[in-house]
């Protein structure tokens, strides 16, 4: 399963550093710093817009009866509201944990680019430990039938990430880095696709509800228009406005996927791992691993910026 | 096809079931019937999102591979709405075998 982006930079950038300083010894962490620091932001994005598709999940099935149910129209019944939630406040709240962990995580190895103190590193990983440990009881917690395979997941990733960090705590920095190489690079992998899982099936039933948000806005209009001389033109006017704007909206959404962005972290992640494993990096490396760093950042702007243009709609 | 995948042909099917709707006028008793089959193929979807499966298994794949088939065969013709008792006939068609999908992770769902 593919790692969470962050925690994939983060180990990617833990390769890059260690290795560089092992083998290469003439990189300088400044030159990580603009790289990494990309990788972070768009990582950043990335899990925002990832958020959002989360957190909309139980609203989307909500209203799609709803507005459905209005559009027949027919009667609304609040069972069956609570019948179409997907999720749980619980299961929704520790994925949404899960995804503040991966971008700290992120923040935890951008510091490492920059950082000339270690104890502040050692600080921050200890923090990042305890609410990892947290995240744990709360996922442990989760009943639902559909938090299942991410309870799971979670249960054996966590621990693995939790080891990761302890090493940061205990160890050199560079004796950490070789622990995340080995150890943290699957984990984080199967966390991020959990999520992806989740994420990519969140997209399409919101797209089954923006489809059927088409039909009602059309049905809206031709109601009025049935009218025929007793139609108003004001709201046929204002019901076309509607139609427009739906219409919009349908265009953004289909090009706002969520898993572009995981897929974009990914790839980008490759590449860290990638050039860490380079023993001894020249300027084509360096080069290489950059272009891939911008191409995730403009992936992840990109959706980050339909994403926002949905939320806003 | 995995389990996303067959969630993601679902879509494609209630997206064209939803074109072929908004073609027709809200009181069309053809969009009657396809206003009822939207609704039990998005009951499908809703459920497939929310089950916890194994998607490898020999059942679910050869059950996946049907909805495929007829996915492939019945592809550009649900907003055929000129032809209303064949549109009909292709979604109940596809209804049937994402239903016989969902009876084989039954346990599940």
């Amino acid at each position: 399963m593919p790692l969470p982006k962050p925690l994939r930079n983060r180990v990617s950038f833990l390769v890059v550093f260690v290795l560089a300083f092992d083998f290469a010894g003439c990189a300088k962490p400044s030159a990580y710093k603009s790289p990494v620091g990309k990788f972070r932001d768009a990582a950043s994005v990335v899990i925002q817009s990832t958020k959002v598709y989360l957190l909309e999940l139980n609203k989307v099935e909500r209203d799609q009866y709803i507005y459905g149910q209005a559009g027949k129209p027919g009667q609304i019944q609040l069972n069956h509201i609570e019948e179409v939630q997907v999720f749980s406040k619980e299961g929704i709240a520790a994925r949404l944990n899960a995804l503040d962990q991966l971008a700290d995580y992120t923040e935890l190895l951008y510091e490492l680019t920059n950082s000339s103190a270690p104890e502040t590193v050692k600080t921050r990983a200890s923090d990042l430990q305890t609410t990892l440990t947290n995240l744990s009881d709360q996922i442990k917690n989760l009943t639902g039938e559909n938090d299942k395979v991410f309870k799971s997941t979670a249960g054996k990733i966590l621990p693995g990430i939790g080891d990761v960090l302890q090493a940061f705590v205990e160890q050199s920095l560079e004796n950490a880095l070789k622990k995340a190489i080995k150890k943290g690079e699957g984990p984080v992998n199967e966390l991020i696709e959990a999520i992806e899982s989740d994420a990519a099936a969140a997209y399409q039933r919101k797209r089954t509800a923006y489809s059927g948000a088409r039909v009602i806005l059309i049905d809206q209009y031709n109601r009025e228009f049935e009218k025929a001389d007793g139609a108003d033109p004001a709201k046929l006017k204002a019901y076309a406005d509607a139609i427009s704007v739906g219409e919009d909206r349908w265009e953004a959404f289909l090009s706002a996927q969520p898993n572009d962005g995981l897929e974009a972290m990914k790839k980008a992640n490759t590449a860290l791992v990638k050039f860490a494993k380079t023993p001894k990096p020249n300027i084509n490396d360096f080069a290489s691993f950059a272009e891939a760093m911008d191409s995730f950042a403009n992936t992840a702007s990109r959706v980050g910026k339909l994403i926002q243009e949905l939320t806003a709609k | 096809m995995t389990r996303l995948e067959v969630i993601q042909t679902i879509g494609d099917v209630i997206t064209e079931i939803d074109v072929a709707r908004a073609s027709l006028l809200p009181d069309d008793p053809n969009r009657h019937q396809l206003d009822d089959l939207r609704v039990l193929l998005d009951d499908r979807q809703r459920k497939l999102s929310q089950a916890v499966f194994d998607d490898s298994t020999p059942a679910f794949q050869q059950s996946a591979a049907k909805v495929k088939a007829v996915d492939t065969e019945i592809q550009g013709s649900i907003q055929q709405i000129n032809d209303i008792a064949a549109v009909l006939g292709n979604i109940n068609k596809f209804i049937g075998v994402v239903t016989s999908l969902i009876t084989t992770i039954g346990p599940f769902v």
